[in-house]
């Protein structure tokens, strides 16, 4: 880091450093009369500073500004800040472009796999409001319908008024006049109160139909998304899955209700205004739609381009949105590591490449906006100049000509929202098909089908049999290798092992949230694979991790997660067992304590606790317990370790531990090493093999021995200090224990190690 | 349940609107002090604008025609917005005296126009091209009465007509030829700077998320930011940015067209202008109403995606006790919830929309009935009647326009409320604010009566008159009961939260006053529960280096030794490039550890933390692990948080802790002197119990 003078922010700083960011904010310069005005806008409203310096200007100009504060105006100064930023921007860049160059693999997958929309499944979310959206679509068209009979009542008036005007009378021709007129204006004011009311009718109905819409598709896609494999959690970031039930879905159902609000009553009004153009008018008409093919075929070819731009764009705003989401989760970690600007310009690149793919979209809508308003405009020119031609010859009436003028007005508006709302359909339709793939997704392994054995058969015994497996993200790898293992009902089978041999895997493949490569599992005889994961999991498995993840809620209620009908008596006494209850009566909340997102207020300790209640609360038969004490501290762990051995009484257990104290009373022993099960046996008999668990016993044994030794001697050299004197058997107790551990340190061979053993169990 | 999520989602809604009205009080409190040195909010105290000049010029049409649209369409622009800020603002009395709520009220619209202020260029050329379009559009009823004037006057002769007739044919081939350009431009510019507004947004909005403290974090669910992110950013970006294009192009149509209109015939522009008192009432109430509707819509939707957040997440969990069909049962509620809120604002919207409608097709019917009357006295021609109506045809459907813009208007609003909420938050805790000390921390620090509790649990205090000295270069163990506060003192001492009594110092600085950059660049951190992000595992190590740093290849290779990596990542295909999957669920527990170790590693911190740092590792890992930590120790200030008594049996000294208090402390050997000491109870239990 820079060397710089350690100086205390004052006041004077302050003052130089506000006149250090002035520059920034610099003066409007007047060019033109129109954006006079937009100024004063902006310069009424000052922001605190110009939204388009990018956060690194922002970070360089804060940077700069302390670095003169503190190093008085050094130039070496300068000179180090410049270099600390372009070895800072050096690593950002690395860091950016490997996780980048991933994201742009699974890119050109994602293009692979493009799928069209699926009109089926749409009608599918249509069809239960089905009459609310008749009713929409009926007084859409009422007012489409009012819309093309406007003109023609304009055209009455017209005619009236020409007619009057071209012949002065007498007083009472007046009253005439109001007469004749207060018709067809009372007619034209009786369809506009109806048009009006049926806008706020069908503008109502759709919002009900769109808003229902978009919440059963979320609802559905909750449900799609949880139900699928572990493996697709592992390829897919929460953030992603966010942002499909969030921005996609909204884009959905804004696109929707746009179109069949403005799209539905524009083509009513384009059909009904080109009928009424050629009943006023044919050669006007036919002259005025002549082109229309040929916007057609323009309009259908711009779609598909814009179509894939749409999807593009909403894929990488998805990313964006998961880069963020990993380091908001993880504000710890980034947090510890000082990395938040670097997320920020990870997340800024990004959001920039968002951006960027969104403009392409927005150009392209562009043009297809400005060639449709030429030919709009064109069509009222022709309009005009046939009009006047016809007029001069006297073949056409004023109020004709009125009444087709205001028709293709009509139509021109209709051409025109059409165009607009080519955008926002395409935009929809690139949202639904994003959201219709994760609904078409179909998990490997379904929950609710299967077999489900029958209590009186049920006895818990699980046999693995030549099983291989590998990750579905590692393929290459192999985490176990032909591994054949068959644990008893009723027995307490221990797994140990290095890191990363394969132990964790071996209980995921046990709850089903993988399938094996090769082998079978059984259970009762049963291939795993046949029988209902749901119910295996709520009746027949009790999983509790090596590192448990509690919910955002009080204690009770993560407690009672493991089984939602259990009554609160049920609850207390799974926590007792579960050594939870002394802790959370001591809360000030007691069992209402909220926990934090993700069980951030607790300690490890705590929430392992909280963990094995939540277990132990559905009472199962296979108990699975993955370092299930590795946060406790030794007086907890040696109580829950009490309390589960009472557990796994008549329980068959799986025991994935790495403190070789829990699982010394295991009725079998596997070692595992690489995948493989190198050893198997009693605790006697691997340690008389002296192979691999003999080493990892005698290291762990040779350091809780020492500990002992010292901790006895300890206790023993104190209480020999004190001179009061103690009682006989008590001082007997102590002796005996002291000798027996000193001896066990003398002695090394195995003979005698085990009779320790023996003295001690 | 249900009913329990309900209350407690209430109860937290009612604490999320009462802290956003402490935040608006405390920014306007230091705006008007003028401590604060980086203004976060955008304010516009006053609102003056030039009255509208009116011009009534015989000049020709076409020349008036640009001049006269771009002046109208601004003036009436201005004086629509300013008629919104006076109507939120009824009684001017003081600046500093007006409550909060009303002044926030009229800064939401300068606040969102300040988000254009980067753009003002692109915008600029966007609306010359938006006057330019218009004025298009709204000559062609000006040529259309004169049109019909030539047509119904029959003196002259059928030649000229058609001559005159043809030249107008002509001039407006060309106009509209330059229309079609204008318009395509107009939505391009727009287009674009609206995405670019909007990505600056979310920048700023992300930027703002992270440099608030950890502590705010514990009251945010992650779901929830990234829906402000996502779905609000989305909001504020469609009233940006087509709402903006169709918008501005209502209000200079309307202006232009009134202008015309009053050009036209000053008595039928008099008689239109009935309708314009009931629609700004009824666009004042509406606006209300929409922007609290829209509001507790978005709160609703953040909570929903909170909720499908933390299920996404931790979805082993949900799988492991078959709760998917009851988690898919809450999110359906919360969506119903939802459902219900979108009803009301969709009234709302539908009763705006149709009597909008109806008021301005009003103007219509009045111009016909007096308008025909002008007729019938001959001040009035045909033609001219003709282009007075086209005229108010486009001021109405202008109108309507209008208030679908004005009703996008304020959904961007109650969303980007939201968002300022975030943005204006001052954090407690700054990133990079502080003194820098010259020099690599000796690495003393010092805990002196300390008082913490966690801000979502105020009331259970975890440390209570907590005082503590780690000398430089020793080693200092803390142990006690499970939550009895030691993994609290680790983050206190990477100020990822602030004690609400006491002080902790670093080499004598109280850490209130060290840059927090600096401070958690020299310390390394190894936590119980290490959490990997879903890249490579050397990205992940190489995570832990400070900004602007890059390790040497060499060093990387150390690292990977030391902490006992390199002995799994050999036998993976991929080595160190394998990827480790969402928080790392690639990797075994103990792989992780070994990882964050490195990670910790890799900076060389003079401070090191470890908590728990080795309680996931075999024995054998664990030998080799610990020995290499025994060798990188040395020099430096190390803090141990652990269970086990071979971990804290070297240490200089050990701090006994209970209940949030320090009740023993000493070295191994005095503890061990104190009768009955709760130390020496730890360490019989530890020695006796190991024999049951």
């Amino acid at each position: 880091m820079l060397r710089l003078l350690v100086s205390n922010c004052g006041r004077s700083s302050d003052i130089f450093s506000r006149h250090l960011l002035q520059p920034t904010q610099q003066p409007l310069p007047r060019l033109q009369n129109a954006a006079r005005l937009m100024r004063q806008h902006l310069r009424g409203t000052n922001a605190p500073q110009p939204p388009a310096i990018p956060p690194t200007n922002a970070s360089r100009l804060l940077q700069t500004t302390r670095l003169l504060v503190w190093g008085g105006g050094s130039l070496a100064i300068g000179l180090g800040a410049r270099s600390w930023w372009a070895g800072h921007r050096g690593a950002i860049v690395h860091c950016e472009g490997s996780r980048l160059a991933i994201r742009k693999e699974e890119e050109e997958e994602d293009t692979a796999s493009e799928q069209h929309f699926d009109w089926k499944r749409l009608w599918t979310y249509l069809e239960p409001h089905l009459w609310e959206l008749i009713g929409a679509v009926c007084a859409a068209l009422i007012v489409a319908y009012i819309n093309i009979r406007i003109p023609n009542l304009l055209g009455d008036l017209v005619n009236t008024l020409a007619r009057y005007a071209n012949t002065y009378v007498m007083d009472p021709i007046n009253n005439s006049f109001v007469k004749d007129v207060s018709k067809p204006a009372s007619n034209l004011l009786s369809l506009y109160m109806l048009q009006s009311g049926f806008t706020f009718m069908y503008i109502y109905l759709l919002s009900r139909v769109g808003e229902q819409m978009a919440a059963k598709m979320r609802q559905d896609l909750f449900t799609q998304i949880v139900v699928q494999d572990i493996a697709f959690f592992d390829e897919n970031r929460t953030g992603e899955l966010v942002n499909r039930l969030t921005a996609d879905v909204q884009d959905f159902k804004t696109s929707f209700k746009q179109f069949v609000s403005q799209g539905l009553r524009s083509a009513a009004q384009l059909i009904g205004g080109s009928i009424s153009l050629f009943m006023i008018s044919p050669h006007m008409a036919a002259i005025a739609l002549a082109s229309v093919p040929c916007v057609v075929m323009f309009m259908t070819y711009l779609g598909k381009k814009l179509r894939s731009l749409s999807k593009s764009s909403q894929a990488q705003a998805e990313r964006a949105t998961g880069v963020c989401e990993e380091a908001l989760s993880n504000i710890r970690t980034v947090r510890s590591s000082a990395c938040e600007y670097r997320e920020m310009q990870l997340f800024e690149a990004e959001t920039n490449e968002a951006a960027r793919l969104a403009q392409k979209l927005g150009y392209g809508i562009a043009i297809f906006q400005g060639l449709t308003n030429f030919f709009l405009n064109t069509l009222v020119l022709s309009t005009l100049f046939m009009g006047g031609h016809l007029m001069s010859t006297e073949s056409l009436s004023p109020g004709a000509l009125m009444a087709f003028l205001v028709a293709s007005q009509g139509v021109q508006r209709s051409l025109a929202q059409g165009s607009i709302l080519l955008g926002t359909m395409i935009r929809g339709m690139s949202a639904g098909s994003r959201v219709f793939e994760f609904l078409s997704l179909q998990p490997q392994v379904e929950l609710l089908r299967g077999y489900i054995i029958p209590q009186e058969r049920l006895h818990g015994e699980i046999r693995f049999e030549n099983v291989s497996f590998a990750y579905p993200m590692q393929p290459d790898h192999l985490v176990l290798k032909d591994f054949s293992l068959t644990l008893r009902p009723g027995q307490t089978v221990a797994l140990v092992g290095a890191s990363g041999s394969g132990k964790s895997t071996i209980a995921s493949l046990v709850e089903r949230f993988y399938e094996p490569s090769a082998g079978n599992i059984k259970l009762d005889g049963y291939k795993l694979s046949d029988i209902s994961p749901y119910w295996l999991r709520s009746n027949v498995l009790g999983f509790i991790e090596q590192q448990p993840v509690l919910f955002g809620t009080s204690i009770l209620e993560n407690i009672r997660y493991g089984k939602p009908d259990a009554g609160e008596e049920d609850v207390y006494a799974a926590a007792r067992l579960s050594q939870s209850h002394d802790f959370v009566t001591a809360l000030p909340d007691g069992y209402a304590t909220h926990v934090g997102e993700r069980g951030t207020q607790l300690s490890g300790g705590q929430r392992q606790r909280i963990a094995i209640a939540r277990a132990l609360l559905k009472n199962p038969r296979i108990l699975i317990l993955d370092e299930a004490t590795s946060a406790l501290d030794a007086t907890s762990e040696a109580e829950v370790q009490k309390a589960l051995d009472t557990v796994v009484q008549n329980r068959t257990t799986l025991v994935i531990a790495h403190r070789l104290s829990t699982i010394r009373n295991a009725d079998l022993i596997v070692v595992l090493d690489q995948g493989r099960v190198v050893e198997t046996g009693k605790h006697d008999e691997l340690m008389g093999k002296r192979g691999l668990y003999f080493e990892l016993v005698r290291q762990q044994e040779r350091r809780d021995i020492q500990e002992q030794v010292q901790a006895v001697e300890d206790v023993v050299a104190v209480k020999e200090q004190q001179a009061t004197a103690t009682e006989t058997s008590t001082a007997a107790t102590i002796a005996t224990a002291a000798e027996t551990s000193a001896a066990t340190v003398t002695v090394g061979s195995s003979s005698f190690g085990g009779r320790a053993n023996a003295a001690q169990g | 349940m249900l009913l329990n999520c309900t209350r407690l989602t209430h109860l937290c809604t009612t604490l999320r609107v009462r802290k956003s009205s402490q935040i608006r009080l405390s920014t306007s409190y230091n705006h008007h002090l003028g401590r604060c040195l980086h203004h976060r909010t955008a304010r516009s105290l006053q609102h003056s604008l030039p009255p509208p000049n009116r011009y009534h010029s015989h000049l020709h049409p076409t020349l008036r025609m640009p001049w006269w649209c771009m002046r109208r369409g601004f003036a009436q622009s201005s004086k629509w917005l300013a008629r919104n800020a006076k109507a939120n603002l009824p009684t001017a009395v003081g600046a500093g005296i007006v409550p909060a709520p009303v002044k926030m009220g009229r800064s939401q619209y300068g606040r969102l126009l300040s988000l254009t202020k980067s753009e003002k260029w692109v915008l600029t050329a966007g609306i010359g091209c938006l006057v330019v379009s218009s004025a298009i559009t709204m000559s062609v009823p000006l040529f259309l009465g004169k049109v019909i004037d030539v047509v119904f006057n029959k003196s002259g002769m059928d030649s000229a007509a058609m001559a005159k007739l043809g030249e107008y044919s002509v001039l407006l081939f060309g106009i509209f030829v330059l229309g079609g350009f204008a318009n395509f431009a107009r939505v391009h510019l727009f287009g674009n700077a609206a995405l670019r507004i909007v990505r600056s947004l979310r920048s700023r909005l992300y930027r703002s998320m992270l440099m608030q403290e950890v502590g705010w974090f514990d009251t945010k669910g992650t779901g929830e930011l990234i829906n402000r992110l996502s779905n609000d950013t989305l909001m504020v970006g469609t009233s940006l940015s087509q709402n903006v294009s169709d918008g501005l192009r209502s209000v200079a149509m309307i202006g232009v067209g009134t202008g015309m209109m009053i050009y036209t015939s000053p008595q039928l522009a008099a008689v239109s202008a009935l309708v314009v008192p009931a629609m700004a009432g009824m666009a004042i109430v509406y606006g209300r109403y929409v922007r609290r509707i829209t509001k507790v819509e978005l709160d609703k939707y953040a909570e929903i995606m909170k909720f499908a957040e933390e299920r996404f997440g931790n979805v082993k969990t949900v799988k492991t006790f078959c709760r998917e069909q009851q988690e898919v049962a809450a999110f359906d509620g919360k969506l119903d919830e939802a459902l219900q809120i979108g009803y009301k604002e969709t009234r709302a919207r539908a009763i705006f929309f149709g009597l909008t409608g109806f008021c301005g097709n009003f103007i219509i019917i009045s111009v016909l009935y007096y308008g025909g009357t002008l007729v019938l006295q001959d001040s009035l021609t045909i033609g001219a009647l003709t282009a007075f109506m086209l005229y108010a045809g486009y001021v109405a459907i202008s109108m309507n326009g209008l208030s679908n813009f004005y009703s996008q208007l304020n959904k961007g609003i109650g969303a980007s409320e939201r968002i300022w909420e975030i943005l204006d938050r001052e954090c407690s805790i700054p990133i990079d604010k502080g003194v820098v000390p010259l020099e690599k921390p000796v690495g003393e620090v010092g805990f002196q009566n300390v008082f913490f509790t966690f801000p979502t649990r105020p009331e259970s205090a975890v440390l209570t008159d907590f005082s503590l000295n780690l000398m430089p270069g020793t080693t200092t163990a803390v142990v006690g009961r499970s939550g009895s506060g030691k993994t609290t003192i680790a983050l206190l001492m990477l100020r990822l939260y602030d004690p609400q009594g006491g002080t902790v110092h670093l080499d004598g600085i109280d850490l209130r006053t060290v840059n927090p950059q600096w401070l958690r660049n020299n310390i390394g951190a190894v936590s119980q529960e290490p959490v990997l992000f879903s890249c490579s595992i050397r990205e992940n190590i190489l995570y832990g280096a400070n900004p602007g740093e890059t390790p040497s290849p060499e060093r990387l290779q150390q690292v990977i030794e030391d902490a006992n990596v390199s002995q799994f990542t050999d036998q993976l295909p991929d080595g160190l490039d394998t990827l480790v999957g969402q928080r790392g669920m690639m990797l075994s527990g103990g792989q992780k550890q070994r990882v964050a170790i490195a990670r910790a590693l890799i900076k060389n911190p003079a401070i090191l933390i470890l908590d728990e740092a080795t309680s996931a590792l075999d024995a054998v890992s664990e030998n080799l692990v610990q020995n290499a930590l025994d060798n990188l120790i040395q020099g430096r200030t190390v803090l141990t948080i652990a269970h086990r008594l071979s971990t804290i049996r070297n240490a200089d000294q050990i701090a006994v802790l209970s209940d949030g208090k320090i009740v023993e402390q000493g070295s191994y050997n005095e503890l061990m002197g104190i009768q009955e000491g709760v130390f020496r109870e730890l360490v019989a239990s530890q020695a006796f119990g190991s024999r049951n």
